[in-house]
């Protein structure tokens, strides 16, 4: 499978970035560590006239302090230096539970977090060879007009697939987003539009050019359990990342809960903090919050794995997430 | 689900380059342990979804336990030297032998390849209805 042709621009500043997108518009795609990119380009799922390489632009990268304590995450910052950042396995052990998961160790080298929060959907039907594709006529999300999930219906179920954002969504963590009009900061949760083909709420001029973990997150429990057949390269079935805040007594005062890889957006499960905050740990508790992640569930068939057991296994790591953030702090 | 340990012995009749007979063993292994437990070609109206390598999962380094090779020298008089094969001979015997340690395990049979957890699953579930309607008063029980 070849790469269309396309040109790359290599620019070295933000502004130089958004000028590329702006001037080439739907003809440009953003590439950073290319693990997602790449292989979508040899499906021919997408051909640009122009490959935007945001890797020289140096502010892009690293994890530093920023105002208010928060602690700003560059879109460049690689999933290998988030598993092994010291800083956020004391302060956020929840992403580092979520990075670790990813892919492989080669994959985790190249991809960025930006790259990861940006990732495309993915579904059977769509990440599939030009060839494959021709053959059945396309789909809703490319060349087509039937969707083959749900035939009959008019949306994409192309399922979220990162790893990262959920438990992004469990810190309250925040988007940077930088476009033509300048900087613009949006709460992770809004990032995402629950649509197969419009997956973020990212305009064609603009990129996102960090994350910010706000201080009041720092040091929730958390942890990340994830649904796949290999415990390496594969892509989630699904997920659940969960954090808490416990007090000295066992009460909960904080609590959050998101799902992954079962809706084309990842999702926080609206009634954990609402069911959760102020009880003190009950195994009948936590099934019902277990049961309300699975109603926030849509798994299809998306991937080769059925969705009934996608679902039961969105059940079973909630449950056992937030047994575990509860009873051990951080297993 | 986790295979930790397989021992394989196979008869070759002559090891002539024992090392090489190791490696067929362990690769034959290998091979098996995928076919029992994750590659599967789906297909849907003649068409197969998972034509790639990411879809279609081969084994890891993660899911391959130690396998211990055992070579059996038997010494065929028909074959060259007295040696017979080492193709793919351990291959056969690796699904069976996970099959019936999952059934020493958890007490079901699976009778499909692959054995995912999620068929394990349905028949531990389906095991549990049978064991519950036999224990019910006024049915005489299943055949088991
Ligand atoms: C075999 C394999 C297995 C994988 N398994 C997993 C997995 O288990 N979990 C998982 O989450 N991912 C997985 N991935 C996907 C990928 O490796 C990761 O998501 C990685 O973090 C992507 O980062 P990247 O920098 O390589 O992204 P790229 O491929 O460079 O970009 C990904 C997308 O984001 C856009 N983009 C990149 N950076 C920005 C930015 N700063 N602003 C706006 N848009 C941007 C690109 O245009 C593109 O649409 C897998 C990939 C492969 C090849």
């Amino acid at each position: 499978m070849t790469m269309p042709a396309s040109r790359v621009a290599r620019p070295s500043t933000i502004e130089e970035a958004v000028r590329l997108l702006a001037d080439n518009g739907p003809e440009a795609v953003i590439i950073a560590g290319g693990t997602d990119v790449v292989p979508n380009l040899q499906m021919k799922l997408f051909a640009p006239r122009v490959l935007v390489d945001i890797k020289p632009i140096r502010v892009l990268q690293g994890i530093t302090i920023a105002a208010a304590g928060a602690l700003r995450l560059g879109a460049l910052t690689t999933l290998t230096e988030i598993v092994g950042s010291p800083l956020l396995q004391a302060s956020y052990p929840v992403l580092v539970s979520a990075a670790a998961t990813i892919a492989g160790p080669l994959q985790r080298n190249m991809g960025t977090l930006g790259g990861n929060l940006c990732l495309e959907t993915r579904c059977l039907w769509y990440n599939q060879s030009h060839f494959w594709r021709k053959a059945l006529g396309g789909c809703l999300k490319k060349d087509g007009d039937v969707c083959h999930v749900a035939p009959g219906g008019k949306r994409c179920w192309a399922a979220w697939s990162g790893d990262s954002a959920p438990a992004l969504l469990t810190l309250d963590a925040e988007v940077e987003i930088t476009g033509p009009r300048g900087r613009r900061r949006l709460p992770l949760a809004q990032f995402y539009l629950n649509d197969g083909m419009n997956r973020i709420a990212l305009g064609r001029d603009e990129l996102v050019t960090s994350v910010y973990l706000p201080a009041r997150t720092a040091g929730r429990r958390g942890i990340y359990h994830k649904l796949r057949i290999r415990d390496s390269i594969d892509y989630p079935l699904a997920g659940v990342a969960v954090t808490l805040e416990v007090d000295r007594s066992g009460v909960c005062r904080e609590a959050r809960v998101a799902i992954t890889a079962v809706n084309p957006a990842p999702l926080l499960v609206k009634e954990a903090s609402e069911w959760l905050v102020g009880q003190r740990y009950s195994a009948e508790l936590v099934d019902r919050v277990a049961h309300a992640a699975i109603r926030t569930g849509k798994p299809l068939t998306t991937s080769a794995s059925t969705p009934v057991y996608r679902r039961e296994m969105v059940r079973l790591f909630a449950r056992r997430a937030l047994e575990e953030a509860w009873k051990n702090g951080n297993a | 689900m986790h295979v930790h340990r397989i021992i394989a012995a196979h008869d070759c009749g002559k090891a002539l380059n024992p090392m090489t007979v190791e490696g067929q063993i362990e690769g034959s292994v290998y091979m098996g342990l995928g076919q029992a437990l994750q590659e599967e070609m789906v297909w849907n109206k003649g068409r197969l979804m998972n034509p790639t390598l990411l879809e279609y999962r081969i084994p890891s380094t993660l899911e391959t336990p130690e396998i211990e090779s055992i070579i059996v020298e038997s010494i065929d008089p028909e074959g060259p030297f007295g040696a017979k094969e080492a193709g793919e001979g351990s291959l056969a015997a690796t699904i069976p032998a996970i099959a019936n340690a999952i059934y020493d395990a958890v007490g079901v049979r699976i009778n499909t390849l692959p054995i995912t957890p999620e068929k394990i699953l349905a028949a531990l579930r389906e095991k549990e209805k049978q064991r519950a309607g036999n224990d019910a008063p006024g049915t005489n029980g299943g055949s088991r």
